[in-house]
């Protein structure tokens, strides 16, 4: 008997759309539009833009669903990313005005009060949320820049005011950090 | 490039969390691709960090995305199963914006369906109109002659059953032999009707003018009339002193008429 969608492993789901299956691609659109959205919505700060580029994505899934490589990642990372680099394409290719003013509007948001302010409904985001508090502040200040902003690392240098080497060692040291830390409290949670 | 191709595996490793968090240039990300198709542990290692990287998607707010959204891709999915190669020229359409240019594609399609039509409907009605409008005048014109032609009849069928009214017969002179008429007037309201057939067609700065031949043998000028095709059908009044005239003629004279008879007798005819 076939398993109902909603219960099916994200892999399961991208298999069954990789056939073809709509209702699989309506499931895996279902578990994450709300995550995607809320993620292209603090990049973009548009939601008519969101909203396109969440649909350029799951098209996207529709179409390259096929050649979706398990060993070489997650399913709900494969369709981050996509989102993500879509969201961060359309930023680049916005005209510095336009940048200007949104990165006005972001000022605050590497400030940590305004991540611990940001209530989660759910497992995973609490456990970002406690795992990013425990990282030395400059670490996590770049890791939310070059992802959030889709800054390079020489734009975050002259951001921040830190040598390039700096924001190296820091986006480097950071991301391995936010890792070790995923690990224990993904461990213990299982515990 | 050379720099690169120097690189040692450590150099690469270095890189890995850069990759994963999207911040490499595009020589350098196309190095590191070159290293993890040789790297195994490079490959596994860039994987978890990915993975890690791709958890801070949770740090912004789950917002939930427009209902219509979900249909449209869905709807998007479909067309692109019916039509494979819409498939791919709709990919471009959809990332300049699909919903937007969709609806506003066949919006617009829409609207100049619409706009078409209205103004095809206002032509037909525009021109039913004119043809009605058409239909109307004739036969308001056709009601008036008709109406025109009734009360002749009436006012001649008035006049001939009223006892008081006096008939005349005018005959042809030498001129017009085959000319012929009739005059019927009322001689105590004066109101006349003349019938005149086979006169020559009225020259053109000429009339035919009644005279009222008196007992004295004075003649008074009456009306002017035209004889167009040879016939005159008209109604006019006959002046109180000219009712008792001893004879009526018919001459052909100016246009405006004139005082004294100037032209040609064609009818001639006794008040008997």
């Amino acid at each position: 008997m076939k398993p109902r969608s909603q219960d099916q492993s994200d892999a399961e789901l991208v298999r069954a759309i990789a056939q073809g299956d709509e209702r699989a691609l309506a499931a895996f659109y279902d578990r994450y539009a709300s995550i995607l959205f809320g993620l292209l919505l603090r990049i973009l700060n548009d939601r008519s833009e969101a909203e396109d580029v969440l649909q350029e994505v799951f098209l996207q899934v529709w179409q390259e669903a096929e050649r979706f490589d398990g060993a070489r990642g997650r399913p709900f990372t494969w369709l981050v990313t996509i989102a993500r680099s879509r969201a961060i394409d359309r930023v680049r290719a916005r005209n510095s005005r336009d940048r200007k003013e949104m990165q006005a509007s972001r000022s605050s948001w590497s400030e940590t009060d305004e991540i611990t302010q940001q209530l989660s409904r759910t497992e995973e985001r609490e456990i970002v949320r406690r795992a990013l508090a425990e990282i030395p502040e400059e670490q996590r200040d770049v890791l939310l820049l070059a992802y959030f902003e889709g800054l390079s690392q020489s734009e975050i240098a002259t951001r921040t005011g830190a040598p390039l080497g700096t924001i190296k060692t820091r986006m480097r040291a950071g991301l391995r950090r936010l890792r070790e830390i995923l690990r224990e409290k993904i461990t213990e949670g299982r515990r | 490039m050379s720099r690169m191709k120097r690189m040692k595996h450590e150099d690469f490793s270095e890189m890995l969390e850069l990759e994963a968090l999207g911040v490499l240039d595009q020589a350098q990300s196309e190095a590191l691709r070159r290293h993890l198709e040789e790297c195994d542990v490079c490959r596994a290692e860039l994987r978890e960090l990915r993975d890690t990287a791709a958890m801070l998607a949770h740090l912004a707010p789950p917002i939930a995305p427009a209902k219509e959204t979900r249909a449209r891709i869905l709807e998007r999915v479909r067309r692109s199963r019916l039509s494979p190669a819409e498939s791919s020229a709709s990919e471009e359409a959809i990332t300049a914006s699909p919903p937007r240019s969709f609806w506003l594609k066949w919006g617009l399609l829409a609207a100049s369906l619409v706009v078409i039509i209205c103004l095809a409907l206002l032509l037909i009605l525009w021109r039913e109109r004119q043809r009605l409008s058409a239909e109307l005048a004739q036969a308001e014109r056709t009601e008036r002659q008709l109406r025109t032609e009734l009360d002749r009849e009436r006012e001649l069928r008035a006049l001939l059953a009223a006892p008081q009214t006096r008939v005349i017969e005018l005959e042809g002179t030498q001129v017009a032999p085959h000319a012929r008429a009739k005059l019927a007037y009322d001689a105590r309201t004066g109101r006349a009707i003349l019938f005149a057939t086979n006169l020559p067609p009225t020259p053109a700065g000429k009339a035919y003018q009644l005279w009222f031949i008196m007992s004295s043998g004075e003649a008074m000028p009456g009306d002017v009339f035209k004889a167009e095709k040879g016939d005159i059908e008209t109604s006019f009044f006959i002046p109180p002193i000219a009712r008792n005239a001893k004879a009526f003629a018919l001459t052909l004279e100016p246009a405006q008429g004139t005082r004294v008879p100037t032209g040609e007798k064609y009818l001639l005819g006794s008040n008997s």
